[in-house]
């Protein structure tokens, strides 16, 4: 909340030796922000912001008292004077006007303060009023409105000002609206009030909408001859329901909402009737009407120095601390206490009584005049802490930087989706969360999968690059029982898109895979082909792969940790992709639960391997790691000589025409080595045709001779 | 064998006078020298098939010549490497304001970098980076925060709800009373997570990266507090900056402080960037003691403090040229935007 103060209205409340600038700066360090000074015209003023819980300087005077507990620590002069704190009811009634008030529920308005005034003349206000108010942002209307406003401003405490001839049967009703009422406000709009909204009635209609904004129907206008001046408290609740509701807001409703003074009511009454009988000629037409429903009785909070002390890390005195507590209006006292230093007993100001209610309450009250920059800079001491860092961050920074330097940009989409963009892969929004009050339709669900806004970030950026890596590490929603929070789930999900691309472009993708698992220390990893009874688990709909360019994950042999391939064709139509990709959608969770930095350390071997390469022919659909795998177990199935240190890897691969149909050729590189001594031609003889024999019995294998 | 050994010596003088670089006098060595197919080495085989008496004189010319060859084609390779050397300047000249041969490497995103170089310097201090649920119980992400029913934080209009009871959380604090209920001391743990508003325009995302610092112990205060925020902000935005505290309000901290640093470009006099020398960083405060009751634990004998603020604003606060007009570019994805971290 912002308010413009002009620095002449404060002064007329502070007296001060300082500067504007000063003011500034000091209020700034030890109350509310001072967020800029102008100058306008002959005059400062200032722009502050008022905290929520600080209503009680939402006015001239509140600033004025702050500037009383404040500028002396800073070494200037400054007290209060002329604070209008007349809390005496009107004298007896110079006219004899009818008005009555009846308050339906008296929680609806713990004070009412009401009275009708004779012999207005409505004009123009003096030019200091109508000055003060334009520099603080309010419109000058006439002497009469234009005091209401004053007083709000200068007080803290809203007032409303009737046209008394529009109030028929000189009856006032207050009580919550009923369902369908309606009323036109001041702005000329008519409003459909919600449930639980204060009104006020006369005889046949509604007048008033409490607390926010008087009826066009009773407004004071240039014929107005005699008015209702009108103060009170409201409940804040039923205020704040009110204007939010129908987005309608106003100065005193923020006032209203916060809870004002329950001493302030008469004071501001009082001063707006002082105002109007000097520039409105207004005289007193009737008896005041005074309905009390709540008392107000201040109460008292406590503070031990002890704990004063360890909060500022200061030995603050107690004499220092109550001269503070008394510069900001609490009544202070000792109390003895047995075994240690006497207990602080401070009794809030009503203007303070909804905001100090605990000892820590009164530790920063303290704290702030004391002054935050006068408290020293220190490192926290203590033990270290019990809970060690979780090793994940430093796994996902690893995976983060090794995709960064095999050339992959890092993106960052919102946590939501709409169903547009989840239809459009396959996925069906009843399995995502969704949110109650969306900002719009495209943000309506949570995501359940990172891969959407990939495609689309593709769909976006294809034509800046023929080739585009993208990924996303961030979390999914998957959605449990309806009463229970939904599970999240740590996702990494990466992209490679080609404009001219062929089957590699898995190969190249696949690289990446394991060059992460090799990264994170995971060995034992596998790549099958995806069932689709794999897709629960995995949170994938149906259709979203291509149906045969993609492979499960899984580690340890067991644990599925994610799917690589491609998106199956019909999607990418929806992308209007004109190049082909890859993409990788890996749980980082379990992963990085996985990973580990653990090494171990083989002897290396002296003596150079025999090499050899196998080509075979076999069927295409072979899986060439099975193959592999084969052959290795052929290798330590033989037992002249411990193989286990040799090494075998695919070094060709392709099919072709010439070679037959459906038939592919794979080479491997064996590297026979064994620990004990070198092998001879002989050795690998007996050991190839071993191998031979096993792959052409498995998987009818013809090698090729070249 | 004698005129043999004639036309070897010619050969040889020949070949070597003509060896221009240091392979063909490889190959002249391997010619004649050889220890199985050299020319010499088969002339010296054939020695013992010489008569007795030349044998002797023989024998000696054609050690004596091949000790010779050896010397002289040493001789010549060492001409040869200098001549090379003298000439490195000409024959391996390299432009080398050609244009780099890049390797394709990719870029983390601005907010991974602000996260980081933040997580880093609190780690120093002792503090464990967690990660807390972001779709959040009503309970975790208000009320036991000290933030009642009415809480304008709580209105439909400004927090994402999936039911009555389930919210998306708007700040990082949520993390606290979970971070408590372990029921291990002290804590000092860092929570860099998404929060989620509803909000979207020129300065404000609906999804946005906040972070926050708790520290919960015996005989904590205000000045730890500085002495922590004083410590992040020289290491992050450098050694001069300092730091202020102001009054504020928020539900959960006790006293609460905005927290300000120096501006960079007046050190704190005032100037056109700032607002009277200072740049608002972040709020802080001494956690509120409903707060620490929540967590479970004795709000008499345990205080702490917490601290937070969001990473996109902190990453432009870090240098004056990431100023973007408009800060959703930082969830768009254009490329041209990412590549530029």
């Amino acid at each position: 909340m912002i308010i413009k103060i002009p620095d002449s209205w404060l002064r007329e409340y502070l007296d001060t030796d300082a500067t504007p600038n000063e003011i500034k700066e000091f209020l700034t360090l030890s109350g509310p922000t001072v967020e800029s000074i102008e100058e306008v015209s002959d005059d400062y003023l200032y722009t502050i912001e008022v905290t929520p819980n600080r209503v009680d300087v939402q006015s001239v005077v509140g600033i004025a008292r702050e500037g009383e507990a404040i500028l002396p620590r800073f070494n200037k002069k400054a007290e209060l004077k002329n604070i209008p704190n007349n809390s005496k009811l009107p004298k007896i009634p110079e006219g004899k006007l009818n008005l009555t008030a009846e308050i339906k529920d008296p929680k609806l308005c713990p004070h009412f303060l009401a009275i009708v005034l004779d012999n207005i003349e409505i004009k123009d206000s003096p030019n200091f009023l109508a000055e003060r108010l334009e520099k603080s942002g309010f419109r000058s209307l006439n002497n009469v409105v234009d005091v209401s406003n004053y007083v709000m401003l200068e007080m803290g405490q809203p007032l409303h000002i009737f046209d008394y001839d529009k109030i028929e049967g000189g009856i006032m009703i207050l009580r919550e609206n009923l369902n369908g009422e309606k009323i036109k406000t001041l702005d000329g709009v008519l409003r459909e009030l919600p449930l639980k909204t204060i009104v006020i009635q006369d005889k046949n209609k509604l007048i008033d909408l409490c607390g926010i904004m008087g009826g066009e129907n009773s407004a004071v206008d240039e014929n107005t001859k005699r008015v209702v001046l009108f103060a009170q408290r409201y409940s804040p609740t039923h205020i704040r329901g009110t204007y939010r509701t129908l987005n309608l807001v106003t100065e005193a409703a923020l006032l209203f909402e916060k809870g004002i003074d329950p001493q302030g009511v008469l004071p501001a009454f009082n001063r707006a009737l002082e105002l109007l009988k000097k520039y409105a000629q207004a005289k007193i037409a009737s008896d005041v009407i005074n309905i009390v429903n709540e008392k107000y009785h201040p109460h008292s909070v406590e503070l031990k120095i002890s704990k004063l002390q360890e909060i500022l890390a200061v030995r603050i005195l107690v004499e220092e601390t109550l001269d503070i507590l008394k510069s900001l209006g609490f009544k202070v006292s000792l109390k003895e206490a047995p075994f240690e230093a006497p207990i602080i007993v401070a009794e809030v100001p009503s203007y303070r009584a909804n905001d100090v209610k605990i000892p820590e309450d009164l530790i920063e009250e303290v704290a702030r005049i004391y002054g935050y920059h006068k408290i020293p800079t220190l490192l926290p001491e203590g033990s270290p802490p019990q809970v060690l860092a979780d090793k994940k961050f430093y796994w996902e920074d690893c995976t983060k930087d090794f995709l960064k330097f095999y050339g992959f940009f890092e993106v960052v989409n919102f946590s939501f989706i709409g169903k547009e963009l989840l239809n459009r892969t396959n996925f069906d929004e009843k399995n995502a969360l969704k949110i109650k009050n969306p900002l719009n339709k495209e943000l309506e669900y949570l995501r359940i999968s990172l891969i959407p806004h990939l495609l689309k970030v593709v769909g976006e950026n294809k034509n800046f690059a023929e080739t585009l890596k993208l990924y996303e590490m961030e979390r999914i929603y998957i959605p449990r029982e309806k009463t229970e929070l939904g599970e999240e789930k740590f996702r990494l999900s990466g992209i490679i898109y080609k404009e001219q691309a062929s089957k590699d472009l898995f190969y190249e993708a696949k690289g990446i895979v394991e060059g992460i698992f090799n990264e994170l220390g995971i060995k034992d990893f596998d790549f099958s082909d995806l069932k689709s009874s794999d897709l629960k688990e995995l949170f994938c709909p149906e259709n979203l792969w291509h149906p045969s360019r993609t492979a499960k994950i899984s580690i340890n042999k067991k644990e599925i940790v994610g799917i690589l391939g491609e998106i199956h064709p019909q999607i990418l139509a929806n992308f209007s992709f004109s190049g082909r990709e890859v993409i990788f959608d890996l749980d980082m969770d379990t992963l990085t639960r996985a990973a580990t930095d653990l090494k171990t350390y083989k002897p290396i071997i002296e003596h150079p391997p025999v090499i050899e390469d196998l080509s075979l022919l076999v069927d295409k659909k072979t899986p060439t790691a099975e193959i592999r795998d084969a052959l290795w177990e052929a290798l330590l199935d033989y037992k002249e000589v411990d193989l286990r240190p040799s090494l075998v890897q695919i070094s060709d691969y392709y099919e072709n025409e010439s070679l037959g149909k459906n038939k592919k050729s794979v080479t491997f590189r064996i590297f026979y080595l064994t620990k004990l001594r070198s092998l001879s031609d002989k050795d690998t003889e007996k050991i190839r045709e071993k191998i031979i024999d096993k792959l052409e019995v498995t998987f009818k294998a013809k090698v090729r001779r070249k | 064998m004698k005129q043999q050994l004639e036309k070897v010596k010619k050969e040889a003088t020949e070949e070597l006078e003509k060896a221009s670089d240091i392979k063909t006098l490889g190959e002249i060595e391997r010619k004649y020298l050889h220890k199985k197919t050299g020319v010499l080495t088969a002339l010296l085989k054939k020695l013992p098939e010489i008569p007795k008496e030349q044998r002797k004189a023989l024998g000696k010319e054609l050690n004596l010549y091949k000790q010779e060859l050896i010397n002289s084609i040493k001789k010549k390779k060492n001409v040869l490497a200098s001549e090379q050397i003298a000439d490195l300047p000409e024959s391996e000249w390299l432009d080398v304001t050609a244009p780099a041969k890049i390797q394709p490497v990719g870029h983390l995103h601005l907010i991974t970098l602000t996260i980081r170089r933040i997580s880093r310097i609190f780690e120093n201090l002792g503090f464990v980076h967690r990660r807390y649920p972001e779709v959040e119980t009503d309970y975790y992400a208000f009320e036991s925060l000290n933030m009642p029913k009415n809480h304008p934080a709580r209105d439909e209009w400004e927090t994402f709800y999936i039911t009555e009871n389930i919210a998306l959380t708007p700040h990082t604090s949520s993390g606290q009373v979970r971070e408590m209920e372990r029921g291990e001391l002290p804590i000092r743990f860092i929570n860099i997570s998404r929060c989620d508003r509803r909000q979207s325009d020129l300065t404000h995302l609906p999804t946005f990266y906040q972070f926050e610092g708790l520290l919960v112990d015996t005989n904590v205060s205000i000045a730890n507090l500085k002495g922590v925020l004083d410590y992040f902000v020289k290491n992050f935005f450098g050694p001069k900056r300092e730091i202020r505290l102001r009054p504020t309000d928020f539900r959960f901290t006790e006293p609460s402080f905005e927290i300000d640093i120096s501006c960079s470009i007046c050190s704190g006099k005032g100037c056109k960037t700032c607002k009277g020398g200072w740049m608002e960083l972040g709020g802080a405060g001494m956690v509120h003691p409903n707060v620490i009751k929540a967590g479970g634990l004795d709000a008499e004998k345990v205080t702490g403090f917490a601290f937070g603020w969001g990473v996109e604003r902190t990453s432009m606060m870090l240098s004056p040229e990431i100023k973007v007009p408009d800060i959703r570019i930082i969830y768009k994805n254009d490329l041209r935007f990412l590549e530029q971290f």
